[in-house]
């Protein structure tokens, strides 16, 4: 029964952003992308609603939690149900359908080993789902939580599962790994609708399946590693990188906006996520100054004072992680053996099949006919990020590397196979097996 | 050197639809194993309760600290004296709220036993050196749950 209920959840978290969305009028990508990105505003605007609550003094309760959300998505459908549109699955042609067909199937092999195991990933337990549980079971959130589990990471991705867990009325470490789920189809989704609107339908269905059946992201997002997250990372990444391209192109301050708004998402997520917005941030900034994206200055500082939040909560609370209390080891000389671990990574098949391999070999064709773009900068400077941070690792950095690089890999992952697809697209199309 | 840029382009592009199309076979091939698991190694899965499930997945660890939960008050502290961190960690979430602190010498022991007010001290896959340390200090009833686990009450 907890299945059902956490399903219908995510369902109505996906509504419930794609309900903002519709609301606040932001016209950019197809419905489905729609979809996808309504269930990364859903979660955010979730993970704000519990903060809300708890910060004005309330407690959190089902209905409480529930009303707000049910009420603005049941809206969202009675003025939207209209606009609705369906994919004509009889226009696919016989390779889309094959490629469709193998996807849902795909999909519902990830559901099914999503539901089969109770939590089981060793971060999953130690950390994020602990601080999930823990933070249900107390009703609250405290410095001495944070002291207890020797963690530094924010609190969107417990929250969400505390208001899973509220719902419910119980902890169910089985029933939450469907989160996990929910994100590796909503990257599916996301990928499949930005690709099929920039390429054709055969190679959108092709791209995504590769990305879908790549091994590291079906143990995220439903096997053994699933209930950390890395896979939430992905997701808001990718969404964070097609709003960004889409913002390029509409120039408008609502979607300009809404990318904003889920670059404050992504740094709330994992530390990893500061970095990463950052990094998009400078890039808007750049085009801000050329005069190719909208520019709002309140918004902007809107975004840094919420990217910034987290890690000033950290120092004046003296939470673990904090930076100004840390005194970081510089160890130049293990750069070698990092690049080494994050090259191999690179040729690793059991994680990747031969995703890095196209992703390498694409990016240098690209770099090579001058097509490189703001896109493709952040990828590279995310890429290299993961080499500096171990650099300052409090625990020996190649032991460090070797046991994370798979899982920070995994972050940008769809992001890079998706944009540099869409990039490579007008030079490959001619080829009959893409058509 | 225009000609020499093209045919390095129309190389690399070669080699993309190369590994694509690899990249292709590869992924059904995985994808059909994929599919082939839910008949071989997740027909066992079936059928069992989260009780079983958990004591699958985690062994020995599981079973233990799940039966210390019915045992001690929420509000309990306990130590665990391992030099593996996985024993603590693993109690410490399926223990919650009970609280768990992790020592990895005797002095850690005497420290978390003094400032934690703790209640039971657990000594977890420990030397025997080690443990035979721990009683002299302590001279308290031991409890042996088996050849790895021996629980004292403070």
């Amino acid at each position: 029964m907890n299945i059902v209920i956490v399903l219908f959840l995510l369902v109505l978290t996906v509504y419930f952003g794609y309900s903002i969305i519709k609301f606040m009028r932001l016209e950019v990508g197809s419905l489905f992308f729609k979809f996808a990105l309504g269930f990364g505003v859903g979660f955010g605007a979730i993970y704000l609603l519990m903060i809300i609550i708890y910060a004005i003094g309330l407690e959190w309760n089902a209905t409480l939690i529930f009303f707000p959300i049910f009420f603005i998505s049941a809206c969202g459908f009675i003025f939207s149900y209209k606009h609705h549109k369906r994919i004509n699955i009889a226009k696919l042609s016989g390779k889309s359908t094959f490629l469709f067909i193998t996807i849902i199937l795909l999909v519902g092999f990830v559901l099914f080993e999503s539901t089969i195991r109770p939590l089981s990933a060793w971060d999953g337990w130690s950390s994020w789902q602990m601080r999930a549980k823990a933070m249900y079971l107390d009703q609250k959130i405290t410095t001495g939580q944070f002291a207890y589990f020797e963690t530094e990471y924010p609190l969107a991705v417990p929250l969400y599962s505390v208001f899973v867990y509220e719902i419910l009325g119980e902890v169910d470490d089985t029933a939450i790994l469907l989160v996990s789920f929910f994100f590796y189809a909503m990257i599916g989704l996301a990928a499949f609708s930005f690709l099929r609107e920039k390429t054709s339908t055969n190679f959108a269905f092709l791209i995504t399946f590769l990305l879908l059946s790549t091994q590291n992201i079906i143990r995220h997002g439903g096997r053994y590693e699933s209930g950390m997250a890395d896979i939430v990372m992905s997701f808001f990444v990718l969404i964070t990188i097609i709003l960004l391209h889409l913002a390029l192109e509409k120039k408008s301050m609502m979607s300009l906006a809404f990318l904003l708004f889920v670059m404050a998402l992504t740094s709330q997520i994992k530390n990893e996520g500061i970095v990463f917005s950052s990094i998009v941030f400078v890039v808007i900034l750049y085009y801000a100054v050329i005069g190719r994206i909208a520019r709002n200055w309140l918004l902007y500082l809107l975004y840094i004072v919420s990217m910034l939040v987290w890690p000033l909560l950290k120092e004046i609370y003296g939470l673990p992680g904090g930076i100004l209390r840390s005194t970081p080891v510089l160890s130049v000389g293990i750069f070698v053996d990092v690049a080494k671990i994050q090259f191999l990574q690179y040729l690793n098949i059991q994680n990747w099949n031969l995703g890095w391999v196209y992703l390498i070999t694409s990016t240098a064709y690209l770099i090579a006919s001058k097509k490189i773009n703001g896109v493709i900068i952040i990828i590279l400077a995310q890429l290299v990020v993961y080499l500096i941070i171990f650099l300052f690792s409090s625990v020996d950095p190649v032991t460090h590397a070797e046991g994370i690089t798979d899982r920070l890999l995994i972050h940008i992952f769809p992001a890079a196979t998706v944009m540099i697809s869409v990039f490579l697209y007008p030079m490959i199309k001619r080829q009959r097996f893409l058509n | 050197m225009d000609t020499k840029n093209s045919k390095k382009n129309s190389f690399l592009i070669k080699a993309i639809l190369t590994i694509l199309i690899a990249w292709l076979g590869l992924s059904f091939i995985r994808t059909v194993n994929n599919f082939s698991k839910i008949l071989t190694e997740e027909t066992s899965w079936i059928g069992m309760n989260t009780y079983e499930k958990k004591s699958k997945l985690f062994g020995a660890d599981y079973v233990f600290f799940d039966s210390l939960k019915n045992q001690l008050a929420s509000s309990s502290n306990i130590v665990i004296f391992s030099k593996d961190a996985k024993p603590y960690l693993l109690g410490r979430y399926i223990l919650y709220p009970i609280k768990i602190y992790h020592a990895k010498s005797l002095n850690e022991v005497k420290s978390v036993i003094l400032n934690k007010n703790a209640s039971l001290l657990i000594l977890y896959n420990v030397s025997n050196e080690s443990r035979a340390e721990v009683l002299r200090y302590l001279k308290k009833p031991i409890r042996v749950i088996d050849q790895f686990v021996s629980v004292i009450r403070l």
